[in-house]
């Protein structure tokens, strides 16, 4: 294999830009796929200066034509894709609700963006991770495991997400393409946007983290997903792998 | 608030099958709108419908109150298909709007729970070993999972049970069952007997520390 290609949804900030950095410093080619384009080249421009060759395109995951547009982009640029990471989160991933409240229109922005968003990617990155034997990773959560009093429909995308890379496994396997998760719990601005929308959180999250600290973007959290998309877990599919310094109690 | 000692099945009112949990657990029903078919979405706006969805919610929070409510939302005909020949109107169908059922109709059974009361969603969802071309009804199942444990979190404060049962009885590829079979010769199961136990087991009194958990009644398929 050459040099791998990834492309990265939501990687102008946080966790994606973490992995896309992680990626980088190895020298892969990170395609920063994201709606905020002065942020998302400001992180180019980091790819480039840790040895990566790092691109970006205009991606909006909730929307099928964006999607289809971001892969083909890739593909005509460089010819090839091994690995598809989708973290991007809808923006009121962090705002509590009551269930029996919730709007219908805040749901479809949670639903958009995280499930409708991976089955998009999924399937215009298919045929290109057949012919690379490629990998596909999608950031879940914690919450996916074990619900949230405040978050429920944040949960329940997460949650979705989980079922759908452990089903997709079992379809991509015949063709050896791999289709894996990963629960982060990072040090992100929105994490820090969580705690203050609840200042309860910051203590709940810490009390039971048995390493005492959250996890850093790249060191930590892409460095995980980068080994999910590398051929060192070419053994490894329908997997959920935590990286939250052992704090979810349920696996 | 009116009160009742019934249970409420809470469902949508295009699956015949949820018949048999209103006879067997002489349920009272509220009805759903429709499930959307493929040929009702529009281009124009393809969640057309949670504007209607949210006024029916809204609607009924305010309804009698129950100690033992059952959530159910089946497709009518549920059948198999891989997620790279879905259309965006499949994934719509089979996950998106159930999702969007599956919230307002927990939602709605958060607001009727009595205190002290319990609440099942019974949900389809194939073992792991056959979920192949079932991703939509996986990822549907997982949040429906999540939800419940969400509620279980939020509502256990004033002694609200939720859990959850799954049932691989209509969705399972039955012809081709990847070895090894399930240990229990009885696989799938059926709603009548294998379902509508593990609903009435969670329902009971006696499961009053239960809450948060997901019962596969799939006669050991996913052990």
């Amino acid at each position: 294999m050459g040099v791998p290609v990834i492309i990265v949804t939501g990687a102008s900030g946080g966790v994606g830009r973490g992995i896309a950095l992680a990626c980088a410093k190895v020298g892969w080619t990170v395609w920063i796929a994201a709606r905020r384009e002065q942020e998302g080249s400001a992180v180019v421009k980091e790819i480039d200066q840790l040895g990566g060759q790092g691109r970006f395109v205009f991606c909006d995951s909730g929307d099928q034509a964006s999607v289809q547009n971001a892969v083909d982009e890739v593909i005509a640029q460089d010819g090839g894709l091994h690995g598809v990471v989708h973290n991007a989160t809808s923006g009121l991933s962090p705002q509590p609700t009551v269930l029996s409240e919730i709007s219908m229109d805040d749901l479809q922005n949670h639903v958009a963006v995280s499930l409708r968003g991976s089955y998009l990617l999924a399937k215009a990155a298919y045929q290109h991770l057949c012919k690379t034997q490629g990998s596909l990773v999608l950031l879940t959560s914690e919450a996916g495991f074990e619900g949230k009093a405040r978050l429920p429909a944040y949960a329940a995308v997460k949650a979705g997400q989980r079922g759908l890379a452990r089903s997709l496994a079992r379809e991509w396997g015949n063709n050896k393409v791999r289709v894996n998760a990963v629960a982060p719990l990072a040090s992100t601005p929105a994490m820090e946007r969580a705690f203050e929308l609840d200042s309860a959180m910051e203590q709940r999250v810490m009390a039971r983290n048995p390493l005492s600290y959250l996890g850093d973007s790249v060191e930590d959290i892409g460095s995980a997903v980068r080994f999910l998309l590398s051929e060192d877990s070419r053994y490894i599919t329908g997997h959920t792998l935590m990286v939250d310094g052992g704090s979810c109690p349920v696996t | 608030m009116e009160q009742s000692y019934s249970p409420l099945l809470i469902g949508n009112k295009n699956c015949s099958e949820l018949k048999i949990f209103t006879d067997r657990l002489r349920a009272d029903f509220l009805a759903m709108p429709e499930l959307p078919s493929v040929s009702e979405n529009s281009e124009e706006n393809d969640w057309y419908w949670s504007e209607a969805l949210q006024q029916w919610r809204d609607k009924n929070c305010g309804g009698k109150t129950y100690s033992k409510i059952v959530v159910a939302i089946w497709q009518q005909s549920p059948t198999a298909k891989a997620l790279v020949d879905m259309s965006l109107e499949d994934w719509l169908q089979r996950c998106e709007a159930p999702i969007a059922w599956w919230t307002a109709a927990l939602g709605c059974a958060q607001a009727l729970c009595k205190d002290d009361g319990a609440v099942v969603a019974v949900v389809e969802q194939p073992a792991v070993l056959d979920a192949e071309s079932w991703t939509a009804e996986v990822s549907v199942a997982e949040a429906v999972a999540a939800l419940s444990k969400s509620l279980a979190r939020s509502e256990g404060g004033r002694g609200v049970r939720f859990n959850t049962v799954t049932t691989p009885a209509r969705i399972s590829n039955f012809n081709s069952l990847v070895d090894p079979q399930p240990p229990l010769t009885s696989f799938p199961g059926s709603i009548e007997k294998e379902v509508i136990g593990a609903v009435k087991l969670l329902l009971d009194d006696n499961a009053s520390g239960l809450t948060g958990r997901v019962l596969n009644a799939d006669c050991g398929r996913s052990m």
